[in-house]
């Protein structure tokens, strides 16, 4: 039955790419997580589309965790042009917080005119790595309800496979 | 047969754990703020990308504000409050989705807030928002669980065949 099921790459790698874009422009991420489950369910649906069989919410944990990884990495990357206008951002956020917080932390401007400066590798690989881990379980999350939105198919024939009995109330 | 509601068990705990680990550094950050801010730096930074974090949309303890806004907070609080309610309703017997109607309701409230806050219509508050967020989040690990589940299945059996 697996043979049947289409690469899952090409459509965890399209809604990885929407949702790390989306989620990477300043404004525009003001959606949050949903994003991330939006290009997830982006995913499992062009995964269901293409598929001549039915498939569980398994195949959407795994091809939204997938897009979840690549929104991590997309959006990693779109935030490297992006930088300068996320520390203005972010000088913004923390001005705000100024004025709801007692007292701020001494030298939060001195941090921020040097985090204008650019970023390190090792940092990005930090932020890229937890960005990946925390993506990978929003975006599961979010192909499995594609999944369950967009997953089932119709019998229409003898090589239809029936519907996986977990995916069913009872 | 034992198997799957012990695979269940242990996923509604790796669930139930995973989300009262990432609900308590959501209220860890504002806390460490002063006492040790590069532990709190690090919390608000991992959250940074899965959030706006404005402060006029997030709730916040003594003076600071919690590490996501108000309506993320209701999704994450909702999951926890999701996986206590999981085995009351469902045990720990084979897993199955929630029905589409359920969630196409549950989805409403924040799908009609965001999309009109989105749009500039209006401007919820943030009590709204939480609200919202935690009716929708409440629904989000009957789907984990399952999908879990249905992809450790998919993975044992793609491996066995190997």
């Amino acid at each position: 039955m697996n043979d049947h099921k289409p690469n899952m790459l090409p459509p965890a790698l399209i809604g990885g790419a929407v949702a790390g874009v989306l989620s990477g422009i300043p404004f525009l991420n003001c959606l949050c997580c949903l994003w991330i489950i939006g290009g997830a369910v982006l995913a499992s649906y062009l995964l269901a589309k293409d598929s001549p069989v039915s498939l569980t919410s398994g195949d959407g944990a795994i091809v939204g965790a997938l897009a979840g990884i690549s929104a991590a990495v997309v959006d990693s990357l779109v935030g490297i042009p992006l930088h300068g206008l996320n520390v203005a951002v972010m000088r913004r956020m923390m001005e705000r917080l100024s004025e709801f917080a007692d007292e701020m932390p001494s030298g939060w401007e001195n941090w921020l005119n040097r985090t204008g400066g650019g970023v390190s590798i090792a940092m990005f690989l930090i932020g890229l790595f937890i960005s990946a881990a925390v993506f990978a379980a929003l975006g599961a999350l979010g192909g499995i309800i594609g999944m369950s939105l967009f997953g089932k198919k119709k019998a229409q024939g003898a090589g239809i496979a029936p519907q996986n009995p977990s995916d069913r109330q009872p | 047969m034992k198997k799957g509601p012990n695979m269940v068990l242990m996923i509604w705990l790796l669930a139930f754990l995973g989300g009262l680990m990432w609900n308590a550094a959501l209220f860890v950050a504002p806390l460490l703020r002063h006492e040790t801010p590069v532990v709190s730096a690090l919390i608000y930074a991992a959250f940074s990308p899965v959030c706006h974090q404005l402060p006029e949309r997030s709730l916040s303890i003594l003076g600071s504000p919690l590490a996501v806004c108000g309506r993320c907070l209701g999704i994450y609080l909702g999951f926890s409050a999701g996986t206590i309610l999981y085995p009351f309703l469902r045990r720990f017997s084979r897993p199955f989705l929630p029905a589409t109607p359920i969630f196409v309701l549950v989805s409403l409230p924040i799908g009609l807030d965001t999309a009109g806050s989105f749009l500039g219509l209006w401007t919820s508050p943030i009590g709204l928002r939480l609200a919202a967020g935690l009716i929708w989040g409440s629904i989000l690990p009957f789907y984990l669980i399952t999908g879990l589940y249905e992809a450790r299945q998919l993975l044992s059996r793609k491996f066995r065949l190997k």
